[in-house]
């Protein structure tokens, strides 16, 4: 195998060259160090801020306390003293307090200080988060305890409902009774006036029947009277028949007096039956009458009880509608008062939340807690873009270099001579690049594991390095290949490197970019690297779910070496 | 002997404005080629194509063993005009270096290196990089390293340039040492008394032409010119009034 004895040249130089040894290993692995130890554990301190709060309001005080972790806070009197000191890059934002019943904090920031800006405000928004909550449970508080007062008197009026309900429904029983009191009344009286009317009915007849009679005997008997006073006054009687027949004479007057007499009588009496019997006739249509009144009382009655089951009904939805306000206000009384005051409310939920460290835990205070969490959770997400920048770094311009002095060595000229050694060559410098790249990356990643407290899969971690580090190892030696020229090629290596990272998502967010140039990111090694890596480190991913991730470095991974190689041909180097 | 043989017809050579044509000779098993010509007149480049390292635009460059055509990169040793050498590696490092790329075994390599070694003088630098030895002692390592696989054709260019008498005469002696254990050797060198004493044929390089020791005899028999020196020096008299 040829490529060994040139690996352990190109290594044996590299190491014995003492600037590329101080330019390309200790710089980079100095550097890198640098930029583990110049991201502090606090995260932002002491970002000059000013405060603008003329009427000096007590949650000023507040925030500022809470804030003075990352905060070093200058007062202002007006907010246009606070803009100039900011135009001149001394103050990051000015927080102007404005009065009212409300604590407004109108926050003016330096967007020309992008992207940690947006952290600092970040820092502030959650100070004012604290203080949004304390103050949201003090006002909520106050309104859940009139909530549960109302709820109270809510209560007294249900059972106020509860006895009118049951007060009408003694009024419906009693008007119940009353309609059929009066229905039996009705019933009575009616029987006993159509037996009334039976009876003057019968009487009326037995008069009318008696009145006949009395009339039929009436004028017979006066016929019979006239016939024999007729016969009388036609008889032609002796002197003494005289007398007897004035005595007969005088015998059927008075008889006709007596009966005219007992016909008046009877007349008369006949005629007070007929009175009376009108007279009861009149009684008994006035009874009638009251039947039609009674009638009409249990109609009304009805109504009324109809009005009462009416208002009995209304009373109950009028209970059931404060039972139900009740329900309201005690559910009210079970909600989060933070959620009374701020009722519509952004609630972000971060997936990733790392293992908190214990020294955090220990802390009694629960702001410098959540802080040190959430700087903790930065320096780990900040580390994947880290490294990848140190992986791109390293094999882009360890590689360029090894093979620059592979090709630019006097020795290359007598190794060129040696048949079939091109691809010994090509392997040498690949093998020999990643042999230097190795230690620095695995220096960052235990790193990471050490001081970033990250729990990374070391195995496919490596895996995705390996092919990350080939591709650029690849571009490096084809750049050599073909400009040759060591000045030149360092110095597009670097515009290169520059180009990559803003492809790779590193520099700016991808998501900014123009459709076509975000596709482009979207496959570039160097963000493939990236989402590996996320997804591995922070959210334990299979590797059969980030399966397409590896073979897409795959692809790079091989085209590259084969591009590298064709190049090599190409420019018979 | 194996009857080893070097057949260069005419290869025709170009880089950029400069080109080299009609380039014929024959080597032969214990001979020496020395190749002269004025300063960038084409010696290099020739040699550059018969190594490979330039591929030639025509003709053909043929090495036998025994009649039979073999790639001739496995049987050459080259020292290049510059010392081909690893800078940051000690002297038997590149020889052990370059040994193991001419798939010479340890032990014969480290047999080898030391013979070598002791013959160039240079046993007491073995362990020093190649860049702390003088312009001397590196092209002795060069030699070394050329040698180490004991190839059968061995090709030097330009190994006299900034060397003393005394080292000049060291590495003819070599030479003449290889070529009597039947090496073919090809040297290139401004040194036309040396070229003419040591060596068995000549290439003269001039204004893109290349004659070989067939045509410089030719000439010399018709031209008035009856030594050698006389005809170059006559060829480079025209050059310059051209």
């Amino acid at each position: 195998m040829k490529a060994i004895p040139l690996i352990s040249a190109n290594l044996k130089s590299f190491m014995r060259n003492w600037s590329s040894v101080v330019l390309l290993l200790v710089f980079p692995l100095i550097l890198i160090g640098t930029i583990f130890l110049s991201f502090s554990p606090d995260g932002i301190t002491q970002i000059p801020v000013g405060v603008i709060d003329p009427l000096s309001h007590p949650e000023s005080l507040q925030f500022v306390d809470a804030s003075s972790d990352f905060l070093d806070v200058s007062w202002y009197s007006s907010l246009d003293d606070c803009i100039k000191e900011l135009k001149t890059y001394k103050q990051y934002c000015c927080l102007e307090i404005i009065g009212g019943d409300s604590f407004i904090l109108d926050v003016h920031y330096d967007n020309t200080r992008e992207p940690i800006i947006w952290e600092i405000l970040e820092r502030i928004k959650t100070s004012v988060d604290i203080l949004e909550a304390q103050k949201s449970k003090e006002k909520a508080s106050e309104i859940l305890g009139e909530f549960g007062s109302l709820s109270g008197q809510i209560s007294k009026f249900e059972t106020q409902v509860d006895s009118a309900d049951d007060v009408i429904d003694e009024y419906i029983t009693g008007t119940d009774n009353s309609i059929n009191t009066l229905r039996n009344a009705h019933t009575e009286l009616d029987q006993s006036l159509d037996q009334m009317d039976q009876d003057i009915n019968d009487i009326s007849s037995t008069k009318y029947n008696l009145e006949y009679k009395k009339n039929t005997l009436y004028y017979s008997t006066i016929n019979s009277l006239n016939v024999i006073d007729s016969y009388l006054n036609s008889m032609t009687v002796a002197d003494t028949d005289i007398y007897m027949l004035n005595t007969l004479k005088q015998e059927s007057d008075d008889l006709r007096d007596e009966i005219e007499d007992y016909n008046d009588e009877a007349e008369d009496s006949f005629s007070d039956v007929d009175n009376k019997i009108s007279t009861y006739r009149m009684t008994s249509q006035k009874g009638r009458t009251y039947l039609v009144e009674i009638d009409e009382g249990v109609d009304t009655m009805y109504t009324t009880k109809n009005n009462l089951y009416d208002y009995k009904f209304k009373l109950r939805n009028l209970g059931d509608d404060l039972s139900n306000t009740r329900h309201n206000l005690d559910k009210v009384g079970t909600l989060n008062p933070e959620l009374i005051a701020s009722p519509v409310k952004l609630l972000t939920n971060p997936q990733y939340v790392p293992p908190v460290k214990s020294s955090y835990l220990a802390s009694e205070n629960i702001f410098d807690d959540m802080m040190k969490g959430i700087n903790l959770i930065g320096l780990q997400t900040l580390f994947p873009k880290l490294l990848l920048l140190i992986v791109i770094f390293l094999s882009l311009l360890i590689s360029t270099f090894i093979c620059l002095s592979e090709i630019n060595s006097p020795a290359n000229v007598r190794v060129s001579t040696i048949r079939c050694v091109s691809f010994h060559e090509f392997f040498a410098t690949y093998t020999s690049s990643l042999i230097i790249i190795f230690p620095p990356i695995l220096i960052v990643l235990v790193l990471g594991y050490t001081i970033f407290e990250l729990s990374i899969p070391f195995l496919w971690v490596f895996i995705a390095m390996y092919l990350l580090s080939t591709t650029f190892i690849m571009l490096g030696m084809s750049l050599s290949y073909l400009v040759v020229k060591e000045s030149i090629t360092m110095l597009i290596t670097t515009f290169l490197l520059m180009f990559l990272l803003f492809f790779s998502g590193y520099i700016l967010p991808i998501e900014r970019m123009s459709t076509v140039s975000k596709i482009i990111a979207e496959i570039s090694p160097g963000k493939i690297s990236l989402d590996l890596f996320n997804q591995l480190t922070f959210y334990h991913q299979s590797v059969q779910t980030v399966m397409i991730g590896f073979l897409m470095l795959f692809v790079w991974y091989i085209s590259s070496m084969l591009i590298t190689y064709i190049i090599k041909i190409l420019r018979n180097l | 002997m194996d009857e080893s043989k070097l057949v260069v017809k005419g290869v025709g050579i170009s880089y950029k404005a400069f080109s080299l044509s009609h380039i014929s000779f024959n080597l032969n098993q214990g001979e020496i080629l020395g190749l002269v010509g004025g300063s960038g007149s084409g010696k290099s480049t020739i040699i550059k194509a018969l190594v490979g390292i330039k591929l030639p635009d025509s003709g053909s460059v043929k090495f036998t063993i025994k009649g039979k055509e073999m790639p001739l990169n496995d049987y050459l040793g080259y020292s290049p005009q510059q010392n081909s050498l690893f800078p940051f590696l000690t002297v038997e490092e590149n020889i052990q270096t370059f040994a193991k790329l001419y798939k010479v075994d340890s032990y014969t390599a480290y047999n080898r290196m030391d013979a070598l070694l002791k013959r160039l003088n240079l046993s007491n630098h073995r362990s020093k990089r190649i860049n702390q030895l003088s312009g001397g002692m590196k092209k002795r390592v060069d030699l070394a390293v050329s040698l180490i696989h004991s190839p059968k054709f061995i090709i030097l260019d330009e190994p006299f340039n900034g060397l003393d008498i005394s080292l000049q005469k060291f590495i003819w002696d070599l030479l003449l040492e290889l070529k009597e254990k039947g090496k073919m050797i090809i040297v290139s060198s401004h040194m036309l008394s040396d070229i003419r004493k040591y060596c068995s044929k000549f290439g003269l390089v001039h204004k893109g032409y290349f004659y070989n020791t067939e045509q410089i005899d030719e000439s010399l028999k018709t031209s008035k010119h009856h030594s050698f020196e006389s005809f170059l020096g006559n060829l480079f008299e025209k050059s310059m009034k051209n």
